[in-house]
Formats: structure tokens, sequence, C-alpha cells
């Protein structure tokens, strides 16, 4: 029996499903470079799911104003580039279930951190980040859902205890929406 | 083949009900021999694996690339072309293990590189204009900040010892020093 002969095939020339259910196993980072390299794998990244393009949900109801919601977000970008992590390293930080990002005045709370780390460390999707902001009086404590994305939520302080006690337990947060591209916005000041 | 073998692939298992017993060759038009004859081999080493349950990839949580054995790294060292055909036939002939190792060696082959380096490997034809390219950059700009090797080590070991900070209720005392010397 003589095998029949098919055209070659590359990468992108590969059905979509296949596309993607490779590309999944790829952390954000890798994925724009990937989109980087024509237009037709820009196209494909572009519909891919990624922690950049989930919406993050907010209970505005929480904060006195919108500015005061607003100006904790700002606040938030002012992080160390030491923590601000790169590459695919999940295997290596396999098994974290909580990660606190404030400790004192060395680490303000950084939500775009905690989006980037998410988008690197693929594995930590179920991981817990807290931290209190810089008075000390209010924290977010962030969780994530496969379902329903990256929840943000927020409450304020009713005891002077410990971080870890201070740490809400399942909020989940139901109040508008905020696009990635707005928290950029608001966070970048682009 | 034998039946356990040949059950690996669900088309085929399928395929082999519907006949019953039969010595009658059941056609694959979509897989060269070629390629057929490496799944085989495939499915003859793993002829004692548990089945793959529908659900086993609902949880995205659990998706990660770094848990090939020793024996399917091996097997996948082959060229482009023949990974992308074992990617298809594996696809055709629903061998999900086998599908999830050519998609995992894809994804291992574009971790870390540049753009210019996954080009290079797969043969793609870079069709932006330098304007377009530069657009894209700026918008990716948010995740594509430069770090050289210790930063990135620094700041495993950052979220590894709060990690640990955290369980013990201790104070991080050690880390805050370090941290503020370096």
């Amino acid at each position: 029996m003589t095998s029949p002969s098919y055209p070659q095939i590359n990468l992108l020339g590969l059905p979509i499903e296949l596309l993607h259910a490779t590309f999944l196993f790829l952390a954000t980072d890798s994925l724009m470079n990937l989109g980087l390299t024509c237009h037709t794998a820009h196209g494909i990244v572009a519909k891919l799911p990624s922690w950049c393009r989930h919406e993050l949900y907010r209970d505005q109801k929480l904060f006195s104003t919108p500015e005061v919601y607003e100006s904790v977000f700002r606040r938030a970008v002012d992080v160390p580039p030491r923590l601000m992590f790169g590459g695919d390293a999940s295997a290596y930080i396999h098994g974290v279930v909580s990660i606190p990002l404030d400790r004192e005045s060395l680490l303000p709370i950084d939500a775009a951190l905690i989006v980037r780390i998410l988008d690197t460390f693929t594995s930590l999707r179920e991981t817990s980040f807290f931290g209190c902001l810089p008075s000390g009086e209010e924290f977010f404590a962030f969780g994530v859902s496969g379902t329903e994305g990256l929840h943000i939520d927020i409450a304020r302080a009713a005891e002077t205890g410990s971080v870890r006690q201070r740490i809400p337990r399942k909020t989940h947060c139901t109040g508008a929406s905020l696009s990635w591209g707005s928290f950029r916005q608001r966070c970048l000041g682009k | 083949v034998d039946k356990e073998v040949a059950d690996r692939s669900v088309l085929l298992k399928n395929m082999l009900e519907d006949v019953g017993e039969s010595d009658k060759p059941i056609p694959l038009p979509n897989v060269t021999g070629k390629v057929l004859k490496k799944v085989i081999t495939y499915c003859e080493h793993h002829r004692n694996d548990p089945l793959p349950q529908p659900d086993d990839d609902l949880d995205d949580t659990k998706r990660r690339s770094d848990d090939i054995d020793d024996w399917d790294a091996d097997f996948i060292k082959v060229d482009n072309d023949q990974l992308f055909e074992l990617i298809l036939a594996a696809n055709y002939m629903d061998i999900k293990p086998l599908l999830d190792l050519g998609c995992k060696t894809v994804a291992n082959m574009i971790k870390g590189k540049t753009p210019e380096q996954i080009r290079e490997m797969f043969n793609i034809e870079n069709d932006f204009t330098p304007e377009e390219e530069e657009q894209i950059r700026k918008e990716n700009e948010y995740v594509s900040l430069p770090l050289d090797d210790s930063m990135m080590l620094g700041g495993i070991a950052c979220l590894l010892y709060y990690s640990l900070c955290i369980a013990n209720q201790s104070g991080c005392q050690h880390y805050h020093r370090w941290a503020s010397e370096s």
C-alpha cells in the first residue's frame, strides 16, 4: 500500500482549535511574542483568553467616591520592579496559595502586579493575593475563579490584628465591571 | 495491532465497536503510513495507561507543559513537519494524550523565544510593517518589561519566602533587611 502524499503544513496552518489548544499552554508573555510574528498569529492570539483581557470586577460601594477608588489604583502601580515577574516559571511555584503584596511600607499594593503574576504563572490562578494600603485601614483580597474571572474583593479593616486575620472570606463582588483597557488607562494615566 | 492498542484511539475504538469482530482493514485516509507507525508506537507504549476522562481538561489551572515524561520527550523529538502531522493524526484519531503531548511540545518550543526566534523556528514570514509592529509592541508594553535572570529569581524567592512567612505567621525581618539593602 502506498501512503498518499500531503502538502507540508506549518504551525499556523494547523486548524484553529488545535492552535488554541496549543497556545493555552502559554503565558501571556509568550503569547505576546507569538502575536508579534505575523498578522495571522496576532489575530489568533487576540482571540485567546488571557488574563490581560479578563474583566476586573469592583465593588465601588465600599469606597466613598469613584475618585478614591481611582486613586487607590493609581497608587497601586508604584511597585518595586524587583517584584515584576517575567518568563514562564509556573513549575517553580506550583502550590503557592496566598501572596501578600504590601508588607509594611515596603510594598504598596499593586493590582497590575497581580494581573501580571496571574498572566505569567498560570498555575497560580487559584491563589489569593492580599495586602494593606499604606494607611493600613483598607485592604484588598484578590480571588480568582475559573468561570468568573478575577475578582477584586475590597473591605475595610475592622480590627488591627494581623493581615491574615483581616482577610475577608469569600466576599464576592458583584459591582459594575471595569474593562482591562479602562483599568490600565486609569492606572498608568495613559 | 492489538485491540488494546487500537482502543487508545477513540475513533478506532468506536469503529471497532460498530463493525464488531472482523478482519477487514479500517481505513484511515487522513493519516500517512509513516505517521501511523509512529502513532502505533505511542499507543503500544501507553497501552496500559488509564484512559482520559471527558472532563480531565476542564480545570484550566492545571494546564502545564512541563510535565512530559522522559519516554514521551524522546518520542516527540521529531522535525516540525512530523510533529504537526502527529498532532493532526492524534486529533483525527482522537488520542487525547498524544494530542496534548504534541501541543505541549509546540508550546515549549515557543516559550521564552523572541518573535524573531519564533519566526525562524516555524518559518513564519513577518508581514507586519514597522509601524504595525511598533504599535503592537506598545499595546503589549505592560507585559514586556525587560528583566534579567537575577531579577526573575529574586522575584520568585520573594514570592516563596512571603508565602512561608504567612504560613508561619512570623515576621519577615530577614527579608525586609535584605530587600532594603539590595
